[in-house]
């Protein structure tokens, strides 16, 4: 009679079933980029949680005001949510390489799909290392047997990362050769472009530019800028010939997949509802406008001074008010006019090629100093003046500058070319506490103030997040000893 | 020589000689001998379970006297697992209750109905929302986070449903609907008798799902005769109880402008002389010389705006009788439960035919079906975010008393504001639909005296529909433009029983019965959810869930599951005074892999009927002396399907292409345990029942000690592991206890007759072995883990609960409190929380490891959910058919976290209402002995669980009391009997709890977050009236 306890899912597939076939493995595959794109990562948490805690944002939730005021609680709404849906893309990819690397069958897209793989458990870890530094590095899909895990050195973590994603050079197509949206080798190279760039920016070791240069220069010339600034946020002028890896939104099911546009699009600035949550800071604004005024670049990122609501009400922002709520800029990147509430159809840009030409410039620096540095600069300066109707004076191309001060701005120009597109995060914290502290913490502190800012603490934890309560109180080989600084 | 019909001796029958003192009791044999002072006399002989007879004697010398056994005794049979066996001869844990009239008019459930009446057996109302689930509890808490309610069987057929539920319609956004279950599908009308199995002997027959008790319930059948019918109806009205007092109006606006002034701002609002308050706006001037055209607010007291008397009718009719051959019960009723609420209610019909047939005289056949629709509105809503906008209950609390406040109606931040009572109770459905079908049919053939196969055929049979409508009145429902849900459950289970009974008489001294059996148990559910948002045209609610314009794909999921078992039990009587039990059962099952799947599950009782003995014979006004020793094994194997397995389920929302078309994307749903296996539970239990007067006196008492190993814990793991949580066999629990029932009649005449009964159990849990390396908690290190995340907003986004070895399970976690900081000396001293510098007025935290910093180091134990004991008590008096009765139940020794004070109880700078003395009674330099924080503290959302919200939970109520009157209609042809009566339930609550009712458990079967009162309902009082007719 034990066939009769035989009972296997009906509804559902057995892994076997989902690794035998080419469309088993895209549909697994697909549920990797899912996981990734998942509320708890990509759709909300970062713009949730780690905009906020940039130290560049603000935002009027409730329930996150600890981290938005730089004291987060290890058990913050948002981290609770992060750390886990971060891992669970972690061990889907472990799934895919597991069953594919062992794999005997003749499925065509093996490679393509063991290459996603890997970039996207490379892209994750690099996320992970940045927010949490070493964490437990899993590489196996978890069993009963693994399911604690110590946490690794930041060194073993960013050799997984970049083994990773040399694996994934090697596996993933070239242009052309697959779908548009999906990761190419020069994707690959760009990321690990990012990842020597962050260590060298720690360490300042000669190798790792070089190695940075080495990987960068390869994507150099592979994609092209789009022809103006502010159409990269265009609703429907996704997938661009300047993106180089963008997670992909659709108005699909009606389970939220993303809460980007009610979290930065200003209440009744449409006619449906929205928060209006995350706001730039006034310094973040007003360091922008000081640097370029005019900057075309600024009317593209920014609504500012007010805006008119649906019902036609003119509303005072910063910097017409510095009080309440509105006492902020907010970010227009993110504009969905006809978004049904629920399901956001805005993709997520993840790497552009200008990020690349402004992290070429940054190595060039380092390496040899200004002189070839420029032209990268100059690459999408010139197209930041260009807003198609007329050219803009500002953003001026850079000329003689030292090294010093190139650094310097180079930092800067991060911040007016990709804000609001989660790299603040990063690059406030990759040059090390002392910059942080005078760059975020000091800015902030000194700058213009209403009735909501919070002044943040002169604090050394804020360089990373802590490791969330619950991953201490399940996991028996992280303790509260090996939480992060200041927690 | 005294012996029954079958020609067995009867040993202790006693025998008096009528109207003299003079008598004598048989012994072992069945033999007695009497002298006779004069002849002829006559001889009363009498045994238990027997017809009393009378013999005249003239010159006899022997005499051998037959005795009939008393067919109408029924209530001597007790139900037992797979069999039935006379009282006196059970040897386990087994307390019956007979639901009598008073009682059953009271109650809408089983759980009522044996609510405090079973020592040991705790049940629990998880809310007073009209068709709100029961926990039942039986002996402790059985489980950590598993399923800890018992196993009910109707009449043979297994019912093992308590906490099943449709899926949520809404998945995403951090809804949480209050499961609505408990057990369906019988009315308390249609129930005989109920048996609750405590102890492992009485249980281990249902080997794999005895851990947890076992509740047996028989239906009642037609007695031979004329057609009986009898026909009830009952009306009741209740009424809010307990209600919180907050603000009015006035002071509420008195305490927003306070707020104002602390931070330094103009006040929110001006009151006129005439005690008519508007928006302040510029300044006082300016309110004085617009008074005419300023517009004035509009005040409004949320609880009388909302709550409204409860009706609640109830019908019932039903016939019963019988032939030789044959007997039936045939029943139907409607009933209509109204909330307090609008638009909530539970309303049910339902029919059950019960027909057993002799075919001949060895083929018995028994036929039972029943069916009930049930029909629920809850207009609750509950989510386990702090959000007051996603619960009507919070909001008449903590709604601004002001009507068209603006806070009422939108928000800007999805955690803070409120939509008015009145928007929730007209734009939010959550409607339920249920069909239940029980059926069964049960032949027995006698295949000698010895032996009786019986197969029976049990079928439940579900189908639920649940829906769920957000309008646009509602934030979530304006968020996403209407929001509908529906979620269907089809489930249908069936076993299959065949046993072989046999008993055998082997001489007078050796009996001997048992069972012996297979049985098949399977059940397949079927589970859809329907999502969808954006809704042009909303006049159909969640029905209209087509006309939707964002949708999810329909969620299609089928949970199949088996048990095979073998069972056998044998019983052996030497003496008629020494019991053997002994049982056993193997159980197989889908839940676990091959190899881990079959458990066994043996058990053994030993009773001795100490009255039976020559010595204590003598003493006549004892009536029974039982001793009862048992030990047994049982199992629990209540975890969900495939956990050995790791399915790949479909991601929450589909991946999306370069076009925004949908790509269905697949995720591994769980991380699979291929070495679960069953939870066993080693049970010791040792009893002694005692009867005096023929039993008018019974006093029980129990003793018992269990230990639960290898638990099937649904363990949180880190999530680094890819997942939250897995299921486990981890850890083991310890509970002991003892129990003791009474009951007397104290009087009892034709006339006059007085009952009083009453019942107490003691428990003690313990967490023997949680098997996990100890680490720091707070200042401690335990080998322990905390429970679940109470919610996911604004307030108490922590957990509560701590298992800790070696102690009570789901101790309470968080920071222990000195009262406020109220002079200098203290803010001195007092630590900084979060980087926030304490000030006068705050919270006085206790900092644990003085180091100045309150952090999660100085988390601590803070109470204890778990009651010492709980008892229940009631009497009944009758005199010349006039009835008086009473019940009362409490609970003693539990702690409750009122997690609502976190909002309630702190005069905060939010624009929601408070309680009064969180306002009047705050701390200020004008009254710096005051028991709240200042007005303006803020931090309650943080700092989350401190011993403030601790209260103390015991209570005891007057369940219901009942005055019944048996109108005399002897004389009347047409009606047998009439019985009318006037009841109050719920009259009095004596208790500290502050919160509506310390009978609360906010997230019933989630052992993970225990004792907490979470956005609760209010309880009602409600009197009713009722008549019963038979005729």
């Amino acid at each position: 009679c034990d066939t009769v306890l035989d009972e296997q899912p009906e509804t559902f597939f057995n892994e076997e079933q989902i690794f035998s076939s080419e469309e088993g493995v895209e549909s697994a595959i697909n549920g990797l980029y899912q996981s990734f794109a998942d509320p708890g990562y990509h759709g909300s948490s970062i713009h949730g949680l780690v905009a906020p805690f940039s130290g560049k944002f603000y935002s009027n939730q409730g329930a996150s005001q600890d981290a938005t005021s730089l004291n987060c609680l290890p058990n913050n709404t948002w981290l609770i949510r992060l750390w886990p849906a971060m891992y669970s893309t972690i061990n889907v990819s472990n799934v895919i390489i597991q069953n594919l690397e062992n794999s005997t069958l003749p499925l065509a897209n093996k490679d393509i799909a063991l290459g996603q793989a890997y970039f996207i458990r490379a892209a994750t870890y690099f996320d992970l290392v940045r927010y949490f530094g070493g964490v437990p590095l899993k590489t196996s899909p978890t069993t009963a047997q693994t399911l604690h895990t110590p946490r690794s050195s930041v060194e073993d973590t960013y050799a997984l990362i970049i083994e990773d994603f040399e694996k994934a050079k090697q596996l993933l197509p070239n242009a052309g050769e697959y779908l548009i949206d999906r990761p190419i080798k020069t994707a690959a190279n760009a990321y690990l472009a990012k990842v020597y760039l962050t260590l060298a920016s720690a360490s300042n070791d000669r190798a790792m530019w070089q190695a940075a240069y080495d990987e960068a220069i390869q994507v150099y010339g592979k994609y092209t800028l789009t022809p103006t600034y502010a159409e990269l946020f265009e609703l429907g002028n996704e997938n661009t010939s300047e993106s180089i890896f963008e997670i992909q939104y659709g108005a699909n099911g009606a389970v939220r997949n993303s809460d980007v546009i009610r979290i930065y699009t200003l209440k009744d600035y449409y006619n449906y509802d929205t928060f209006g949550r995350v706001r730039p800071n006034k310094e973040t604004y007003d360091q922008h406008v000081n640097q370029y005024p005019g900057d075309p670049r600024i009317d593209a990122t920014f609504i500012a001074n007010s805006y008119t609501t649906v019902a036609g009400k003119v509303v005072k922002l910063y910097p017409a008010q510095s009080n309440g709520n509105d006492g902020y800029t907010a970010i227009k990147k993110y504009l969905e006019p006809n978004f049904n509430g629920t399901t956001a159809n805005t993709n997520l840009i993840k790497i552009r090629y200008a990020d690349v030409l402004l992290m070429l410039a940054e190595i060039e620096n380092e390496l040899n100093g200004p002189a070839n540095a420029y032209q990268y600069v100059n690459e999408f300066l010139t197209r930041a003046r260009n807003t198609g109707s007329s050219i803009a004076a500002e953003p001026a191309d850079w000329s003689g500058l030292t090294q010093e001060e190139f650094r310097e701005r180079i930092m800067y120009e991060r911040q007016y070319e990709l804000l609001g597109e989660n790299h603040e995060f990063f690059d406030t914290r990759r040059r090390g506490y002392e910059y942080f502290l005078r760059e975020v913490i000091e800015k902030h502190n000194n700058g213009p103030k209403g009735n909501r800012d919070f002044v943040y603490p002169v604090s050394v934890k804020n360089m990373l997040l802590p490791i969330p309560s619950i991953e201490i109180s399940g996991n028996q080989k992280i303790t509260q000893a090996d939480q992060n600084p200041g927690y | 020589k005294v012996t029954d019909n079958s020609n067995f001796p009867l040993p202790g029958a006693s025998i008096i000689i009528k109207n003299t003192t003079q008598g004598a009791v048989t012994d072992i044999d069945g033999d007695f001998t009497l002298e006779f002072s004069k002849r002829p006399a006559t001889l009363v002989v009498s045994y238990l379970g027997f017809i009393t007879k009378e013999i005249v004697i003239q010159n006899e010398k022997e005499i051998a006297i037959t005795l009939e056994s008393d067919e109408q005794k029924l209530d001597e049979i007790v139900v037992i697992g797979y069999g039935e066996v006379q009282r006196k001869d059970i040897t386990g844990s087994v307390a019956t209750v007979k639901p009598e009239e008073d009682r059953v008019a009271q109650s809408q459930s089983v759980e009522s109905l044996i609510q405090g009446l079973a020592a040991g057996v705790y049940v629990q109302q998880n809310g007073n929302e009209p068709g709100a689930p029961a926990s039942i509890k039986i002996r402790g808490l059985n489980s950590l986070t598993g399923n800890t309610e018992p196993l009910y069987v109707i009449d043979g057929v297994i019912v093992d449903s308590a906490t099943e539920d449709t899926l949520d319609p809404l998945s995403g956004g951090n809804s949480y609907l209050a499961p609505q279950s408990g057990i369906s599908g019988i009315n308390p009308r249609d129930i005989e008798s109920i048996e609750v199995l405590k102890d492992a002997s009485a249980t281990a027959i249902y080997g794999s799902r005895g851990a947890n008790g076992v509740i047996l319930i028989t239906t009642k059948k037609g007695k031979s005769g004329k057609t009986k019918f009898n026909f009830t109806t009952l009306s009741r009205i209740g009424t809010v109880t307990n209600d919180i007092e907050v603000l009015d109006t006035e002071t509420y606006t008195k305490y927003g402008n306070e707020v104002r002034a602390n931070q330094g701002f103009n006040p929110l609002y001006y009151q006129y002389p005439d005690g008519s308050i508007a928006y302040f706006d510029t300044d006082e001037a300016f309110m004085i010389a617009n008074a005419n055209t300023i517009e004035r607010i509009q005040g409004v007291d949320w609880s009388d705006d909302t709550y409204r008397l409860a009706y609640t009718r109830n019908y019932r009719l039903s016939a019963s009788g019988g032939t030789d051959t044959g007997n039936y019960y045939i029943a139907g009723g409607y009933l209509n439960n109204e909330g307090t609420i609008p638009r909530s209610f539970a309303k049910s019909v339902d029919f059950v035919v019960n027909l057993n047939n002799d075919l001949s005289d060895k083929l018995k056949l028994a036929t039972k079906v029943s069916a009930t629709f049930v029909n629920n509105s809850a207009s609750k809503g509950t989510d386990n975010l702090g959000g007051t906008n996603n619960n009507l209950v919070r909001q008449i609390i903590s709604g601004s008393p002001i009507l068209a406040f603006s806070d009422n109606i939108n928000t800007d931040d999805f955690e803070e504001a409120l939509d008015g009572p009145r928007a929730w109770i007209e734009d939010y459905d959550d409607l339920s639909k249920e069909v239940r079908v029980l059926g069964s049919l049960k032949l027995d053939y006698k295949l000698s005296d010895m032996f009786t196969y019986r197969v029976q055929f049990g079928a439940d049979y579900r189908n639920k529909e649940r829906k769920v409508w957000y309008g646009t009145g509602l934030f979530r429902g304006s968020q996403v433009n209407g929001e509908a849900g529906i979620s269907t459950l089809q489930r249908f289970r069936y076993n299959l029983d065949n046993t072989l009974m046999f008993k055998k008489r082997i001489n007078k001294n050796n009996r001997i019965n048992g069972t012996i059996g297979a049985i098949i148990d399977q059940s397949q559910a079927q589970y859809t959810t329907n999502q969808a948002a954006d809704f042009p045209n909303k006049d159909l609610r969640a029905d209209g869930i087509s006309f939707g314009q964002v949708f999810q794909p329909l969620f299609f999921n089928k949970q199949n599951e088996s048990i095979v078992s073998f069972l056998g039990r044998f019983n052996y009587t030497l003496f008629d005074r020494y019991l053997f039990t002994a049982t056993y059962r193997a159980d197989g099952s889908s839940k676990f892999a091959e190899g881990k799947r079959w458990g066994h599950f043996p058990a053994f009782a030993f009773a001795w009927k100490l009255n039976e003995e020559p010595f204590l014979r003598k003493i006549e006004s004892l009536s029974e002396a039982k001793l009862r020793l048992g030990w047994g094994l049982t199992g629990k194997q209540g975890i969900p399907n495939y956990r050995t397995l790791t399915p790949f389920g479909p991601t929450q929302s589909p991946y999306s292409n370069s076009e925004g078309g949908a790509l269905t994307a697949i995720v591994p749903t769980n991380l699979a345990n291929p070495d679960l296996t069953w939870e066993t539970t080693s049970q010791y239990n040792a009893g002694f029942d005692l009867g005096f007067l023929d039993n008018r006196v019974t006093l029980t008492t129990d003793v018992y000690y269990k230990e639960i190993s290898d638990l099937l814990l649904n363990v949180e793991i880190g999530p680094s592991t890819g997942f939250s949580n897995y299921y486990a066999n981890q850890g083991d629990l310890i509970n002991k206890g003892i129990e003791f029932s009474l009951s007397a009649d104290v009087i009892s005449n034709e006339k006059f007759k007085w009952t009083v009964y009453g019942n107490v159990a003691f428990n003690r849990n313990e967490i023997s072995r949680l098997g996990l390396p100890p680490a720091p908690f707070g200042t401690q290190t335990y080998s322990a883990f905390l429970g679940r995340q109470i919610s996911g907003g604004n307030y108490f986004k922590t957990e509560a609960n701590i298992f800790i070895e070696g102690q009570a399970p789901g101790l309470f976690y968080g920071y222990a409190t000195d009262g406020i900081i109220s002079n200098d000396t203290e803010l001195a001293n007092a630590a900084t929380f979060n980087g926030i510098s304490p000030q006068l007025g705050d919270v006085n935290l206790v900092d644990q490891n003085n180091d100045g910093i309150i952090n999660n180091t100085d988390l601590t134990i803070i109470g204890d959910p778990n009651p010492d004991f709980n008892y229940g008590f009631g009497s009944n008096v009758e005199y010349n058919g006039l009835s008086l009765g009473f019940f009362f139940n409490g609970v003693q020794g539990n702690q409750i976290a009122n997690g609502n004070l976190l909002r309630e109880g702190y005069a905060d700078t939010n624009t929601t209402n408070i309680r009064k003395e969180a306002y009047f009674d705050a701390w200020r330099p004008t009254n710096v002995n005051g028991s709240y924080p200042r007005v303006g503290y803020n931090l309650a959302a943080d700092t989350g669980f401190t011993d403030r919200l601790i209260e103390d939970g015991s209570f005891l109520r007057l369940s219901y009391i009942t005055l019944g009157y048996d109108i005399p209609v002897k004389n009347d042809k047409f009606i047998e009997s009439a019985y009318v009566s006037l009841s109050g339930q719920n009259l009095l609550l004596f208790t500290k709890y502050s919160g509506f009712d310390p009978e609360v458990n906010s997230f019933s079967f989630d052992p993970g977050r225990v004792g907490i009162d979470w956005n609760s309902f209010p309880n009602q009082r409600s009197f009713s009236l009722s008549l019963n007719l038979t005729f």
